[in-house]
Protein backbone atom coordinates (compact mmCIF):
# COMPACT_ATOMS: atom_id res chain seq x y z
CA UNK A 1 0.00 0.00 0.00
CA UNK A 2 1.56 3.53 -1.53
CA UNK A 3 1.10 5.99 1.74
CA UNK A 4 -0.38 9.17 0.74
CA UNK A 5 1.70 12.01 0.17
CA UNK A 6 -1.12 14.54 1.44
CA UNK A 7 -2.28 13.01 4.76
CA UNK A 8 -5.36 14.70 6.09
CA UNK A 9 -7.54 17.92 4.52
CA UNK A 10 -7.80 21.34 6.37
CA UNK A 11 -11.43 21.02 5.78
CA UNK A 12 -14.13 22.53 3.48
CA UNK A 13 -14.11 26.63 3.59
CA UNK A 14 -16.73 28.60 3.50
CA UNK A 15 -18.21 30.80 1.01
CA UNK A 16 -16.93 31.02 -2.74
CA UNK A 17 -13.80 29.16 -3.03
CA UNK A 18 -16.15 25.73 -2.02
CA UNK A 19 -17.81 26.20 -4.63
CA UNK A 20 -15.67 27.26 -7.21
CA UNK A 21 -12.56 25.14 -6.31
CA UNK A 22 -12.65 21.51 -5.35
CA UNK A 23 -11.58 21.71 -1.46
CA UNK A 24 -9.95 17.92 -1.56
CA UNK A 25 -7.42 18.92 -4.61
CA UNK A 26 -7.04 22.56 -2.86
CA UNK A 27 -6.26 20.79 0.66
CA UNK A 28 -3.93 18.74 -0.73
CA UNK A 29 -1.85 21.71 -2.53
CA UNK A 30 -2.09 23.19 0.62
CA UNK A 31 -0.28 20.46 2.93
CA UNK A 32 2.09 20.93 0.50
CA UNK A 33 3.39 24.10 2.19
CA UNK A 34 1.92 27.69 2.00
CA UNK A 35 4.67 28.74 -0.23
CA UNK A 36 3.42 26.39 -3.57
CA UNK A 37 0.09 27.30 -2.77
CA UNK A 38 0.97 31.05 -2.66
CA UNK A 39 2.78 30.62 -5.92
CA UNK A 40 0.52 28.73 -8.38
CA UNK A 41 -2.24 31.42 -6.96
CA UNK A 42 0.41 33.90 -8.39
CA UNK A 43 0.86 32.39 -11.46
CA UNK A 44 -3.51 31.59 -12.15
CA UNK A 45 -3.76 35.15 -11.41
CA UNK A 46 -1.32 36.37 -14.17
CA UNK A 47 -1.34 33.37 -16.58
CA UNK A 48 -5.12 32.92 -16.69
CA UNK A 49 -6.17 36.19 -18.47
CA UNK A 50 -3.35 35.98 -20.81
CA UNK A 51 -3.89 32.54 -22.01
CA UNK A 52 -7.64 34.23 -22.50
CA UNK A 53 -6.34 36.63 -24.76
CA UNK A 54 -4.80 34.06 -26.43
CA UNK A 55 -7.40 32.10 -26.83
CA UNK A 56 -10.15 34.87 -28.16
CA UNK A 57 -7.06 36.00 -30.68
CA UNK A 58 -6.53 32.53 -31.91
CA UNK A 59 -10.24 31.87 -32.65
CA UNK A 60 -10.57 35.68 -34.68
CA UNK A 61 -7.13 34.54 -36.45
CA UNK A 62 -8.32 31.03 -37.36
CA UNK A 63 -5.64 29.55 -35.47
CA UNK A 64 -6.41 26.26 -34.27
CA UNK A 65 -3.27 24.67 -33.03
CA UNK A 66 -2.75 27.94 -30.96
CA UNK A 67 -6.38 27.62 -29.39
CA UNK A 68 -5.96 24.20 -28.79
CA UNK A 69 -2.66 25.24 -26.61
CA UNK A 70 -4.20 27.81 -24.92
CA UNK A 71 -7.15 25.34 -24.24
CA UNK A 72 -4.59 23.28 -23.17
CA UNK A 73 -2.78 24.88 -20.86
CA UNK A 74 -6.18 26.88 -19.36
CA UNK A 75 -7.56 23.23 -18.75
CA UNK A 76 -4.31 21.93 -16.97
CA UNK A 77 -3.51 24.87 -14.56
CA UNK A 78 -7.53 24.78 -13.68
CA UNK A 79 -6.53 20.93 -12.58
CA UNK A 80 -3.83 21.58 -10.91
CA UNK A 81 -6.21 23.82 -8.46
CA UNK A 82 -9.04 22.08 -8.56
CA UNK A 83 -11.25 24.26 -10.98
CA UNK A 84 -12.98 21.12 -11.77
CA UNK A 85 -15.51 23.53 -13.54
CA UNK A 86 -13.06 25.46 -15.69
CA UNK A 87 -11.41 22.67 -16.54
CA UNK A 88 -14.19 20.75 -17.99
CA UNK A 89 -15.03 23.83 -20.18
CA UNK A 90 -11.47 24.25 -20.74
CA UNK A 91 -11.18 20.82 -22.25
CA UNK A 92 -13.94 20.83 -24.30
CA UNK A 93 -12.76 23.80 -25.69
CA UNK A 94 -9.37 21.75 -26.27
CA UNK A 95 -11.06 18.66 -27.91
CA UNK A 96 -13.03 21.49 -30.45
CA UNK A 97 -10.19 23.20 -31.33
CA UNK A 98 -7.93 19.79 -31.99
CA UNK A 99 -10.78 19.09 -34.57
CA UNK A 100 -10.60 22.41 -35.74
CA UNK A 101 -14.42 23.03 -34.85
CA UNK A 102 -13.23 26.97 -33.88
CA UNK A 103 -17.12 27.83 -34.19
CA UNK A 104 -17.50 25.83 -31.05
CA UNK A 105 -14.69 27.06 -29.10
CA UNK A 106 -15.92 30.47 -29.83
CA UNK A 107 -18.99 29.27 -27.94
CA UNK A 108 -17.30 28.28 -25.14
CA UNK A 109 -15.30 31.52 -24.57
CA UNK A 110 -17.67 33.59 -22.73
CA UNK A 111 -18.48 30.50 -20.39
CA UNK A 112 -14.81 29.76 -20.05
CA UNK A 113 -14.29 33.61 -19.13
CA UNK A 114 -16.57 33.62 -16.61
CA UNK A 115 -15.30 30.56 -14.79
CA UNK A 116 -11.88 31.98 -15.14
CA UNK A 117 -12.96 35.08 -13.19
CA UNK A 118 -14.82 33.15 -10.48
CA UNK A 119 -11.61 31.02 -10.04
CA UNK A 120 -9.46 34.04 -9.90
CA UNK A 121 -11.98 35.51 -7.31
CA UNK A 122 -11.93 32.94 -5.12
CA UNK A 123 -8.22 32.55 -5.12
CA UNK A 124 -7.70 35.93 -4.47
CA UNK A 125 -10.44 34.62 -1.20
CA UNK A 126 -7.79 32.18 -0.01
CA UNK A 127 -5.04 34.13 -0.48
CA UNK A 128 -6.24 36.92 1.71
CA UNK A 129 -6.63 33.49 3.68
CA UNK A 130 -3.28 32.79 3.77
CA UNK A 131 -2.33 36.35 4.63
CA UNK A 132 -4.80 36.36 8.00
CA UNK A 133 -2.57 34.76 10.41
CA UNK A 134 0.43 37.13 9.11
CA UNK A 135 -1.81 40.14 9.63
CA UNK A 136 -2.85 39.14 13.39
CA UNK A 137 0.95 38.52 14.43
CA UNK B 1 22.78 15.67 -4.63
CA UNK B 2 20.68 14.97 -7.71
CA UNK B 3 21.12 17.16 -10.59
CA UNK B 4 17.82 17.47 -12.56
CA UNK B 5 16.09 19.59 -15.02
CA UNK B 6 12.53 20.01 -15.60
CA UNK B 7 11.15 20.89 -19.35
CA UNK B 8 7.38 21.44 -19.78
CA UNK B 9 5.61 24.75 -20.98
CA UNK B 10 3.71 25.02 -18.22
CA UNK B 11 4.96 27.63 -15.75
CA UNK B 12 2.15 25.63 -13.39
CA UNK B 13 3.52 22.41 -13.91
CA UNK B 14 7.44 23.43 -13.65
CA UNK B 15 6.44 24.75 -10.18
CA UNK B 16 4.18 22.07 -9.18
CA UNK B 17 7.20 19.26 -10.37
CA UNK B 18 10.19 21.81 -8.96
CA UNK B 19 8.16 21.08 -5.23
CA UNK B 20 8.84 17.57 -5.45
CA UNK B 21 11.74 17.07 -7.00
CA UNK B 22 13.26 19.21 -3.96
CA UNK B 23 11.50 17.48 -1.42
CA UNK B 24 13.22 14.34 -2.97
CA UNK B 25 16.30 16.20 -1.92
CA UNK B 26 17.39 17.02 -5.71
CA UNK B 27 18.86 20.40 -7.12
CA UNK B 28 16.75 21.98 -9.91
CA UNK B 29 19.57 23.28 -12.37
CA UNK B 30 17.57 24.61 -14.82
CA UNK B 31 13.88 24.83 -16.01
CA UNK B 32 13.14 24.92 -20.04
CA UNK B 33 10.03 25.80 -21.81
CA UNK B 34 10.38 23.63 -24.93
CA UNK B 35 12.40 20.53 -26.14
CA UNK B 36 14.82 22.58 -28.01
CA UNK B 37 15.47 24.66 -24.76
CA UNK B 38 15.80 21.66 -23.20
CA UNK B 39 18.06 20.10 -25.42
CA UNK B 40 20.09 23.40 -24.97
CA UNK B 41 20.09 22.95 -20.94
CA UNK B 42 20.43 19.45 -21.24
CA UNK B 43 23.91 20.05 -22.80
CA UNK B 44 25.20 22.71 -20.76
CA UNK B 45 24.01 21.44 -17.18
CA UNK B 46 24.63 17.48 -17.29
CA UNK B 47 21.43 16.59 -15.00
CA UNK B 48 21.05 13.28 -13.86
CA UNK B 49 17.44 13.64 -13.93
CA UNK B 50 14.69 15.09 -16.19
CA UNK B 51 11.27 15.31 -16.04
CA UNK B 52 9.88 15.91 -19.47
CA UNK B 53 6.18 16.98 -20.85
CA UNK B 54 5.37 15.03 -23.89
CA UNK B 55 2.93 17.89 -25.11
CA UNK B 56 4.66 21.06 -26.55
CA UNK B 57 4.59 23.37 -28.85
CA UNK B 58 7.28 22.45 -31.32
CA UNK B 59 10.20 25.05 -31.54
CA UNK B 60 12.54 24.64 -33.87
CA UNK B 61 11.98 21.60 -35.63
CA UNK B 62 12.57 19.73 -31.75
CA UNK B 63 9.37 17.78 -30.84
CA UNK B 64 10.07 16.28 -26.66
CA UNK B 65 10.42 12.61 -28.43
CA UNK B 66 13.54 13.96 -30.61
CA UNK B 67 14.37 15.83 -27.59
CA UNK B 68 13.99 12.32 -25.25
CA UNK B 69 16.30 10.11 -27.95
CA UNK B 70 18.90 12.67 -28.31
CA UNK B 71 19.46 13.21 -24.22
CA UNK B 72 19.51 9.52 -23.97
CA UNK B 73 21.53 8.32 -26.48
CA UNK B 74 24.14 11.08 -25.09
CA UNK B 75 23.58 9.70 -21.70
CA UNK B 76 22.04 6.24 -21.46
CA UNK B 77 21.33 6.04 -17.73
CA UNK B 78 20.11 9.35 -17.47
CA UNK B 79 16.39 8.73 -15.47
CA UNK B 80 13.90 10.71 -17.52
CA UNK B 81 10.40 11.05 -15.71
CA UNK B 82 7.88 11.41 -18.67
CA UNK B 83 5.14 14.35 -17.71
CA UNK B 84 1.74 14.21 -19.94
CA UNK B 85 -1.13 14.84 -19.90
CA UNK B 86 -2.05 12.77 -22.50
CA UNK B 87 -3.43 9.34 -21.31
CA UNK B 88 -2.82 6.78 -24.45
CA UNK B 89 -1.08 4.19 -24.43
CA UNK B 90 0.47 4.09 -28.30
CA UNK B 91 2.18 7.22 -26.39
CA UNK B 92 3.14 5.99 -23.31
CA UNK B 93 4.43 2.66 -24.35
CA UNK B 94 7.01 4.54 -26.88
CA UNK B 95 8.72 6.25 -24.59
CA UNK B 96 8.64 3.73 -21.79
CA UNK B 97 9.91 1.32 -25.07
CA UNK B 98 12.76 4.45 -25.22
CA UNK B 99 14.03 3.56 -21.94
CA UNK B 100 11.88 6.43 -19.85
CA UNK B 101 12.06 5.37 -16.41
CA UNK B 102 8.00 6.44 -16.06
CA UNK B 103 5.89 7.92 -17.49
CA UNK B 104 3.13 9.76 -14.88
CA UNK B 105 -0.42 11.91 -16.44
CA UNK B 106 -1.09 15.09 -15.41
CA UNK B 107 -3.05 16.24 -13.38
CA UNK B 108 -1.04 14.85 -10.61
CA UNK B 109 -2.69 13.13 -7.95
CA UNK B 110 -1.41 12.32 -4.08
CA UNK B 111 0.34 8.88 -5.60
CA UNK B 112 1.73 10.48 -8.66
CA UNK B 113 5.12 11.56 -6.97
CA UNK B 114 5.50 8.46 -4.97
CA UNK B 115 5.01 6.50 -7.49
CA UNK B 116 7.99 8.72 -9.50
CA UNK B 117 9.65 8.01 -5.81
CA UNK B 118 9.83 4.53 -5.79
CA UNK B 119 10.99 4.74 -9.74
CA UNK B 120 13.88 6.68 -9.16
CA UNK B 121 14.92 4.71 -5.85
CA UNK B 122 14.78 1.38 -7.88
CA UNK B 123 17.29 3.18 -10.61
CA UNK B 124 19.82 4.86 -8.30
CA UNK B 125 20.24 2.14 -5.89
CA UNK B 126 20.84 -0.01 -9.21
CA UNK B 127 23.43 2.44 -9.82
CA UNK B 128 24.95 2.76 -6.65
CA UNK B 129 24.01 6.86 -6.04
CA UNK B 130 21.05 6.65 -4.45
CA UNK B 131 20.85 9.50 -2.33
CA UNK B 132 19.30 9.54 1.30
CA UNK B 133 16.50 12.11 0.93
CA UNK B 134 14.51 9.61 -1.13
CA UNK B 135 14.64 7.41 1.11
CA UNK B 136 13.85 9.48 4.00
CA UNK B 137 10.24 10.20 2.99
Amino acid sequence: MIPPLYPGTSGLHEGRTAQTLDSETLAQVRNEGEELLRDLIELFLREAPERLELLAAAIAKGDGRIAERAAHTLKNSAAILGAVSMQTVAATAEIAARDGKLSEVAALLDDLRLKSEAVIAALIEERSRLDKPRAAE
Amino acid sequence: MLKALIIDDSPFARRVIRHHLIKFGCKVVGEADSAAQGMRLFNELRPELVTMDVMMPEVGGVDSLTCFQAMRQNMPDLAVIVVSSVPFNKIRETFLKEGALAYVVKPFNQFSFESVRQKLMRHFSASGRLPAELVNQ
